[in-house]
């Protein structure tokens, strides 16, 4: 047991401590940067062997780090098959994603800042799934998103615009995932407050001492964090925000973004409901997720199908894919979506990781352009990354059996269909998964025509260099070689139970899945090389009827969440502090007054409330 | 008066200190005939005494025995528990690092001497504040550290504005001592003492005059604690004074306001808990009302003052100490301790560094300090620190201490419902309080500077080192809270 603590601790301190360590390898920058993946890998080791000694019995490994009220504050790690997975997701995925940025970030000035955050990006990442108690997990959780600032902030230092954007971006995202903060501190401090009433010995601790069911209000507080963290609907602008507006995490490199949509951040979110899955007692909860999802779902694979920026295609497909693991989530019942999520989480971080490296490869080989309207035609001159990114497409839209996307869309779509035989509302889901499932063949091929195919439309391109080629090329080989470790081991690991599948077809949930997502896979690949195959870079009845070219222009610009922020928060705070600012004139005379008026008043609510 | 000579020690060392190093000032001319550097001697000096005290302090912060040794006096005047240990370490952490600061900072300024002899005595009357286990050394102390903080605000007196201002603390602040001591003579006459222990254990017959006692203590000591529009002298004090100074303002003075709630509230009358109602919510009035303050700042025309954002920026902290010391819990009152301990190194390190940057734009406009971080890395670095600190972020000390409060608050002696909507507003405000960290970090990091954009920023050795001292203390803090909650914790 306390190898496993030492084992974990090392995991989670490495890429901490190393990050303040690379600070001081100012002098040697090639060393550095060497170094700085090191700590990454480090943990990438320890995930593997605490997971290869793992046997399935989630544990709780405690020691004092907070301990308020001696010794029943203790924090901790726990691990079981869920934190296991996601140590395991975000260390290789974070030490690849470091390796690429070797070469991506070759040329950038600032790399010890890059490389500092990026280490305590993954250490929080780390901490915050392996944490058995809350305030752990509040910690991890707010270093993600600090570092988040940075690394989104990172180009902060280029001239003009291509400055001042990266800048506001990166705030942009610490302060908008804060709003998620306060719901997830409130809701500690709840819980806190209803286990201290109840006796529970260690008040914190997730695990042994969470009371079910909680308050309705409480759940919804805990809701504003994942929404936040994973951006969904109303709070997904930081993530991906239209093309009009630009500001938005899409303005850190590449290999952040990649970070930030595959192994860590937004999947902090949904790591957030598996965890507290188990504990919601309430409906309430899971119709308010399944309709902020559903709405999130659809409008995002909308919005990766207008824009034209190719990153930007990418972070909508992950709110649209974020969205589907938490539809289902909600699905709850005989056969539980929860499962189904996390095989999605498992699997879209992958192929997720793949499409960004492979992105950023193309942007990297075409001088940083990010419009998908001045590439096409890119195959010739770029067969390597061609070939990966299919296989991440392929994975994106699931193609069943070959790619791990595959199997668990599938058995989301089942889940929902077993879900509603017994329980309406689950049609829902199931209707949504479905037309997301055909959304994101179409968004998707579309993206991969207007890159690969057609003509050049006007961009210089130089071959990138054998490190991201080895990085992606490992990435592809993980987008098939998970899908059948999800069939049968991964699977077998999260249920605790050994011999079951995910790819069922002996029910009429497995038939259905598999026929509907082979239809709308296909009737979405065929509709993309339709509209897109030959080149085109516009569709004539968008452009021709009016309807659609507003809808579009109203997607593009971000479903003016934007300007809605503004209008409904960042003004009026601005106005109420002018308003109040009139009353302080600095006049001693106006100052003695009204400080004596509010004395006066002070003392007289005081003898009143005490007498 | 039968001091024990320990205890004594941390009383006696600041004030023979400050005697001395105003000898030192006042025989300056003759010693510059021997070749004696009275300046050098008295940084020195300052500095030693300091330390000395810190040391006193942080040994009896961790040492049982040592405190217990410190303590034989009680009953007297003065007492020396846990609480007072960790106050005086406090207190005098953060006296050190504005000393340290001092002497590069303010090197070759007339009148250097009695500058840290005021500086003394300030840290001697705020270790009887808290060290008093009466009302009337309380007030002696009180009146010690509001007298040297008046004149140390107006210590640049050539300057217009610092006079003003100090003379508006002084106004207001006298006020509110007036308050503090009409309420220490109705509690002698009503009860016959003023000792702590004495009150609470008298009986109370009439409530409505007890009720009258509490609420003139509250409102005095709010004066001070920079409570809801009390705080008028706070921002021009802050802005006027040397930044070593608004420091030591920011970081312990206005929490001695604070430490006399505590005291109203816990050690005399402790069995008033609708008063600690209404305290958190001036509290909460008061971190709505300071942040936002600190935006319509950034809207003013004429000038962006960095320290006075950071001055209110002060009184959305004391908002949380308050909430934590209303909640008339003992978890409230150490979470406000550790706030009071991690707002003051944090709000000590960015007053401290508004000094280099002044010194280094010639301007206290924050405009003016446009992209700063960027020309100097250092700069960046401890701003980044200091205001992530002070919004709550880990890996800084300021995240834990605010869960704390919150923690508490939520925990606290009222009814439920209550202790959400508090919680609820605290939580909002902190993240208000964030966007204005943010939006600082925008300006001063983040955006580009408009000129001088190649010029290195000098900043001496002295200040470097008091400024890297504190961040480094905040990330300790932030990396393993246990160490100092340990401490905290034995606070009953």
């Amino acid at each position: 047991m306390a190898n496993i603590l030492i084992l974990l601790s090392i995991a989670v301190l490495a890429p901490i401590v190393g990050a303040f360590l690379s600070l001081l390898l100012k002098k040697w920058p090639y060393i550095r940067d060497i170094f700085s993946v090191l700590p990454i890998a480090l943990s990438a080791i320890m995930s593997v062997i605490v997971f290869a000694s793992f046997d399935g019995i989630a544990t709780d490994y405690t020691f004092a780090w907070a301990d308020w009220l001696s010794g029943s504050l203790q924090s901790g790690f726990h691990l079981d098959a869920l934190s296991g997975m996601m140590i395991l997701i975000v260390s290789i995925l974070s030490m690849l994603i470091a390796f690429f940025s070797l070469e991506y970030m070759k040329d950038d000035e600032n790399k010890a800042r890059y490389w500092f955050f990026m280490q305590l990006f993954v250490g929080g990442m780390l901490l915050l799934v392996l944490a058995a108690d809350m305030i752990l997990l509040f910690a991890g959780w707010e270093i993600v998103g600090l570092c988040s600032c940075f690394l989104i902030g990172h180009y902060f230092m280029k001239k003009g615009e291509e400055g001042s954007k990266p800048a506001k971006s990166g705030i942009k995202a610490l302060i908008m995932t804060g709003i998620g903060d306060v719901g997830f501190l409130a809701f500690l401090s709840w819980a806190y407050y209803l286990n201290t009433q109840a006796a529970v010995a260690n008040p914190l601790l997730i695990t042994t001492s969470v009371l079910a069911p909680y308050p309705v209000f409480m759940g919804i507080l805990l809701l504003l964090a994942p929404v936040s963290k994973s951006a969904q609907f109303p709070l997904q602008s930081w993530l991906s925000s239209g093309d009009t507006v630009d500001i938005d995490a899409m303005q850190g490199p590449t290999t952040v973004s990649a970070l930030i949509h595959a192994a860590t951040m937004v999947k902090a979110g949904v790591y957030l409901v598996a965890r507290f899955a188990p504990y919601w007692g309430e409906n309430v909860f899971y119709i308010i997720l399944m309709i902020l999802a559903g709405i999130s779902c659809v409008g995002a694979a909308f919005g990766a199908l207008v824009t034209t920026d190719l990153k930007r295609v990418l972070a909508y497909s992950t709110i649209s894919q974020l969205s589907y693991m938490f539809l289902a989530f909600t699905i709850r019942g005989i056969d539980d979506g929860l499962i189904a999520g996390q095989l999605h989480l498992l699997s879209h971080s992958i192929f997720k990781a793949l499409l960004f490296l492979s992105a950023g490869a193309v942007i990297h080989s075409v001088a940083s352009e990010r419009d998908i309207k001045k590439m096409g035609g890119l195959r010739k001159e770029l067969p390597w990354t061609y070939g990966f990114m299919l296989v991440g497409v392929l994975g994106l839209i699931g193609i069943p059996i070959l790619t791990n996307g595959g199997y668990s869309k599938e058995s989301i779509i089942r889940a929902a269909f077993i879900g509603a035989q017994t329980q309406p509302m689950y049609w829902f889901v199931l209707i949504i998964a479905i037309l997301t499932a055909f959304l994101t063949a179409l968004y998707a091929s579309r993206m991969f025509f207007m890159i690969f195919h057609g003509k050049n439309r006007g961009v210089k391109v130089h071959k990138p260099k054998y490190i991201m080629r080895i990085t992606i090329g490992i990435l592809a080989v993980l987008v098939f070689a998970t899908g059948f470790i999800l069939e049968g081991p991964v699977h077998n690991l999260i249920t605790g139970h050994y011999g079951g599948y995910v790819l069922i077809l002996t029910d009429t949930g497995g038939i259905v899945a598999l026929v509907s997502s082979i239809i709308v896979i296909i009737l979405g690949i065929g509709s993309a090389y339709l509209l897109y195959g030959k080149g085109q870079t516009e569709v004539a009845f968008v452009e021709n009827i009016k309807i659609f070219k507003s809808l579009r222009t109203f997607v593009a610009n971000g479903f003016y969440m934007d300007r809605l922020y503004n209008i409904v928060f960042v003004k009026p705070v601005f106005w109420i502090g002018k308003q109040i600012s009139y009353l302080k004139t600095g006049k001693i005379t106006w100052n003695m007054i009204l400080g004596s008026v509010v004395a006066i008043a002070t003392i007289v609510v005081l003898v009143v409330v005490i007498v | 008066m039968a001091l024990d000579t320990y205890l004594s020690l941390i009383m006696l060392v600041p004030i023979v200190g400050a005697g001395l190093i105003a000898l030192i000032q006042q025989l300056k001319k003759h010693l510059t005939k021997i070749k004696i550097c009275a300046d050098c001697v008295n940084h020195a000096l300052a500095n030693l005494v300091a330390l000395g005290v810190f040391l006193l302090g942080i040994i009896s912060v961790f040492s049982d025995d040592w405190r217990i040794y410190l303590d034989l006096n009680s009953g007297l005047l003065l007492e020396y528990g846990i609480i007072q240990a960790v106050m005086v370490t406090i207190f005098s952490f953060l006296v050190w690092m504005a000393v340290l600061f001092s002497v590069s900072y303010m090197k070759g300024k007339e009148g250097l001497g009695y500058y840290y002899a005021l500086i003394l005595t300030l840290l001697t009357g705020l270790s009887a504040v808290t060290m008093a286990n009466n009302f009337i050394t309380l007030f002696i102390g009180w009146e010690m550290f509001a007298l040297s903080a008046y004149v140390l605000v107006a210590f640049d007196r050539v300057k217009r504005g610092a006079v003003e201002a100090s003379l508006k603390y002084f106004i207001m602040s006298t006020a509110g001592s007036m308050l503090v001591l009409l309420a220490t003579a109705l509690t002698y006459g009503y009860f016959g003492s003023v000792d702590y222990a004495v009150l609470a254990a008298a009986v109370v017959v009439n409530s409505k005059v007890v009720g009258l006692i509490i609420a003139l203590f509250i409102t005095g000591f709010a004066v001070t604690a920079a409570m809801l529009f009390l705080n008028a002298w706070l921002p021009d004090a802050h802005s006027s004074a040397p930044s070593t100074i608004s420091a030591l303002l920011s970081g312990i003075v206005v929490k001695a306001g604070a430490f006399g709630m505590y005291r109203t509230l816990y050690s005399a009358y402790p069995d008033f808990v609708p008063a600690g109602i209404v305290l958190s919510w001036i509290g909460i009035l008061t971190m709505i009302e300071g942040n936002f303050l600190v935006f319509s700042q950034f809207l003013r025309k004429d000038i962006v003052d960095f320290k006075r954002i950071l001055a209110y920026s002060t009184t959305v902290h004391l908002g949380y100490i308050i909430l934590g010391i209303g909640s008339n819990t003992m978890l409230g009152v150490q979470a406000s301790v550790f706030h009071i301990l991690t707002h003051s190194i944090g709000k000590g390190s960015l007053f401290l560094l508004s000094g280099t940057l002044i010194a280094a734009v010639g301007s206290r406009d924050i405009r003016d300090m446009t992209g700063i971080g960027r020309r100097s890395p250092f700069i960046g670095i401890i701003l980044t620190i200091g205001l992530l600190s002070l919004g709550g972020i880990p890996i800084t000390a300021g995240f834990i201490s605010k869960m704390m409060v919150i923690l508490a608050t939520f925990n606290g002696a009222g009814a439920i419902g209550n202790n959400i909507a508090l919680v609820v507003l605290a939580i909002i405000n902190s993240l208000l309080a964030l966007g204005g960290y943010l939006y600082i970090l925008k300006i001063m990091l983040f955006d580009e500077p408009v000129d001088k954009a190649e010029e290195k920023v000098k900043i001496p050795i002295f200040q470097m080192v008091s400024l890297t001292i504190l961040a480094v203390v905040i990330l300790l803090f932030g990396f393993w809270p246990n160490g100092i909650i340990q401490a905290i914790v034995g606070i009953i």
